[in-house]
């Protein structure tokens, strides 16, 4: 009698892992659909290219919202490309010992920190400053994005095969030039990749910008005035009460997935094709 | 009566607490082929690498003793290994060209990272050493394509184009046929004879018939120590070490 | 004296030296360092007025009331603890089964293809999870769970009336978040057990579930462990989702259907509204227990990471 026992746990345990899978997948198959179905009404030419309308007639766009959002993530990559890739950089190619680890380690706390923190931290430096502006948004999406950018970049130079290296040094020439012209070409690729995931993990970023950019209906005429951004706008058009508002934020949520998901899978598919060597 | 080009002296080194060359001192004669022989584990990349410096950019090595260069010792603190690098150049045993450079900027990023653009010298460059290695008829018409494109062989003699565009004096090659098919091997092989007459060539081998075809001069390297150094038609008839007399019978590894 | 200054022109000549990129990378990861103490100094400097003035009663005072300048954090941290435990205790049921599934199960060819579907649905950003969650899980759990579970409702977890905006709502809408990560680390963990450790098991007469049971389970435990705590760190810190759906009320209360508040949420939502300097101070504060609860939770998952590679 024991095998027998034996297979029904067996078959309890297939039987469970097929319903856990299904637990996890049908819901988000729901997400993408609902969001699809509902956001596909209002996806059109005027949502991306007007500014909102009066709250009691229909239609009206984001496009506020969509200036906002290319505003602050230009300013956090302004932040996070350079410090991020030369963190990187430095921990691939030069830094060792105690140092190193602890360089890494405070890499590991930054991308460990809810992002609300950094919505925080940009008020204590920038809003306190500025005010409420594109700017204060647009750093703290940069000190979001740092570990990424640092990251990637890291595991991207440390792919490059020491044959490589050495065929550089091997020609004589300083090590900035082999690290820099050398080891970063051929990692060239895959760090391009990085800062496009950065890009786009910080895209929909939201809860940081709640307590940096104010919002508000104005296209943001430069970085220190308020904007509003297309996450944001998901956010707030949700909480209101109005029939027209929750059909332009599906629309926007639809616009957004599509952003995301185009540069992951674009990212995807380019590495692909990049992996000749 | 042949010019010394290279000159070891006492060379030792060690990798952490492991002492990898052991006191190994040898005469390397001047436009002449040199194969450095033994088994693998023996010490000859290290010794190869010991002889641009190469050694000094991988951590935990240590190296003792001299390397005379027309006489100067390498190793002084007021020699720039840079400088040594460019003076000897190097191939290595999987054919590495960068794979994000087109195959004309393989052959000239040596000259380009110096700072030196004018196209019309560099376009020079890439055709006379191109021409040397016998690869410019076969890639004259795709000189910007991808260097990773190419064959083995190709993607060898590439590299041996690499390190002639900066004009060295000595050519180092570890093992570089190891990695190529017969045919490629054999071209490559020709290649170097060729070249023997304008370079000090230096070359690692455990294939003992390749350095018995091509080379002039041969060491034969044990567990780091130099155990026998001479004209390689002598090493091979009448090897003076019972070691290198198994050796070259094919008696050890 | 003197051998403090032979050690400062040392490191000044070993600047000197320095090849001119690692001078510049080292500089950029200098700022780094500085931005990072600034992050935390600053957090600890805006949070000092409330901390001066409630002392320890910030953390355990279970009253928030803005308008009459008291500030208690535990019904925050009460939301936050709650919220985040019961999910990551359903997120660890089913990413092991999504995993073993994914790995032992599925067929071969299907493998990769549900691996990347899993993690790209990690890219969705939180806020359309949110939003997902206002129109189909706040109505799941009013019309739905409410009316299922009343039966139980003498069990205190599972009592009172609901608007949908719960803490159950919060719950499921993290869960789904997170699930999805810890199942990606649980199933790169099982794919890396040697192939021929779990055929020595088949061949001593083991079932699938045995071999996973003997074989794969034990030797992933710590992987899976530190991919689970990064999951329930996603799930403390979590805004967007939560402060949608979780009501926003600052009660302590056992029941799931009722609403709640977490430190994440309360920081989003009184941010703007917050004119008092005490108010502020009282936010920035709930900030920095989250942080410190995140940074926590991070340094376990380090700490775990860094067994793995040595074992």
């Amino acid at each position: 009698m024991r095998p027998s026992l034996r297979s029904l746990t067996d078959k309890f345990y297939t039987a469970f892992a097929i319903f856990a899978f299904l637990i996890l997948i049908i819901p988000l198959l729901h997400i993408i659909l609902s969001i699809i179905i509902n956001g596909i009404k209002r996806l059109d030419l005027e949502l991306i290219t007007s500014p909102p309308k009066s709250l009691l007639g229909s239609g009206g766009g984001i496009l506020h919202a969509i200036v906002g959002t290319a505003m602050v993530v230009f300013i956090a990559m302004l932040i996070s490309l350079p410090l991020g890739f030369f963190v990187g950089l430095y921990l691939a190619e030069f830094a060792k010992g105690k140092f190193a680890h602890f360089l890494r380690t405070l890499i590991s706390v930054l991308a460990g920190i809810p992002s609300i923190i950094a919505g925080v931290f940009a008020y204590t430096v920038i809003v306190v400053v500025y005010g409420f502006s594109a700017l204060a948004g647009g750093f703290a999406l940069g000190i979001i994005a740092i570990p990424y950018v640092a990251r990637s970049t890291e595991e991207a130079l440390g792919s490059v095969p020491m044959e490589i290296k050495e065929a550089g040094f091997s020609l004589g020439i300083e090590r900035w030039k082999v690290v820099l012209f050398i080891d970063v070409g051929y990692a060239k690729s895959r760090i391009i990749a990085g800062f496009l995931l950065a890009l786009a993990r910080v895209i929909g970023e939201t809860a940081p910008l709640l307590i940096t950019i104010l919002g508000g209906i104005n296209i943001p005429s430069n970085i220190f005035s308020p904007a509003n951004a297309i996450p944001l706008v998901i956010y707030q058009y949700a909480l209101s009460p109005f029939g027209i508002w929750h059909n332009i934020a599906w629309s926007a949520a639809l616009l957004l997935m599509i952003i995301v998901l185009v540069i992951n899978l674009g990212v995807r598919y380019y590495l692909k094709i990049k992996a000749i060597y | 009566m042949v010019n010394i080009k290279v000159q070891v002296e006492g060379l030792s080194v060690w990798y952490r607490d492991k002492q990898i060359l052991r006191d190994i001192c040898i005469l390397i004669p001047e436009k002449k082929i040199t194969a450095v022989m033994g088994p693998s584990g023996c010490g000859k990349t290290t010794f190869l690498k010991s002889l641009n410096r190469l050694i000094e950019i991988h951590e935990g090595f240590k190296v003792y003793g001299k390397v005379l260069l027309d006489g100067k010792n390498i190793y002084d603190p007021d020699v720039d290994p840079m400088d040594i690098r460019a003076r000897i150049g190097m191939v290595f045993q999987k054919p590495n060209p960068f794979p994000h450079l087109s195959i004309y900027d393989n052959v000239v990023v040596g000259l380009k990272l110096r700072g030196i653009t004018d196209k019309k010298y560099l376009d020079r460059i890439v055709r006379e050493t191109l021409e040397k290695v016998g690869l410019w008829d076969e890639v004259k018409d795709r000189l910007r394509s991808s260097a990773a494109k190419l064959s083995g062989g190709q993607q060898q003699r590439l590299c041996i184009a690499r390190a002639l565009a900066l004009n060295p004096e000595v050519l180092l090659l570890d093992e570089p046929t190891s990695a190529l098919d017969p045919l490629a091997a054999a071209k490559i092989e020709n290649l170097l004879v060729d070249l023997k007459k304008e370079y000090t060539i230096i070359i690692v081998t455990h294939n003992i018939q390749q350095a018995a075809r091509i080379s002039d001069y041969a060491a034969f390297l044990y567990m780091g120590r130099l155990i026998e150094f001479g004209e390689t038609k002598d090493i091979f008839t009448n090897p003076k070490n019972e070691l290198t007399e198994k050796y070259v019978e094919g008696k050890i590894g | 004296m003197v051998s403090v200054l032979g050690k400062i022109i040392r490191a000044l000549k070993k600047i000197l030296r320095m090849d001119p990129l690692e001078g510049l990378s080292l500089f950029f990861s200098v700022i780094l360092i500085v931005v990072v103490l600034l992050f935390m100094g600053s957090m600890v400097l805006y949070s000092l007025p409330v901390f001066e003035k409630f002392g320890i009663k910030f953390i355990v005072g279970t009253e928030w009331n803005p308008r009459k300048d008291i500030f208690g954090a535990l019904p925050f941290v009460w939301g936050t603890f709650i919220t985040s435990t019961i999910a990551i205790v359903f997120a660890v049921a089913i990413s092991y089964g999504a995993a073993y599934f994914i790995v032992e199960i599925a067929p071969p060819k299907l493998r990769e293809f549900l691996s990347s579907v899993i993690e790209l649905i990690v890219a969705i950003p939180s806020v359309i999870i949110g939003l997902w969650g206002i129109f189909y899980v706040v109505p799941l759990v009013r019309d739905f769970l409410r009316p299922l579970f009343l039966p139980l409702s003498f069990i205190p977890f599972l009592s009172g009336e609901t608007s949908g905006y719960s803490l159950m709502a919060a719950i499921i809408v993290l869960t789904l978040m997170i699930t999805p990560i810890s199942t990606s680390f649980i199933k790169n963990a099982l794919e890396s057990v040697p192939i021929e450790l779990k055929e020595a098991a088949y061949a001593l007469g083991a079932t699938r579930y045995e071999v996973f049971k003997i074989v794969s389970k034990p030797l992933t435990r710590r992987a899976a462990l530190a991919g689970i705590i990064l999951a329930y760190g996603r799930a403390v810190g979590e805004t967007m989702a939560v402060v949608m759906v979780v009501g926003n009320t600052p009660n302590i209360s056992l029941s799931l259907f009722n609403p709640g508040y977490t430190l994440a949420a309360v920081i989003a939502n009184e941010f703007l509204e917050a004119t008092s300097v005490l108010h502020i101070s009282a936010l920035i504060a709930l900030g920095v227990i989250l942080f410190a609860w995140s940074l926590a939770v991070n340094a376990l998952a380090i700490l775990i990471m860094k067994r793995v590679r040595i074992s």
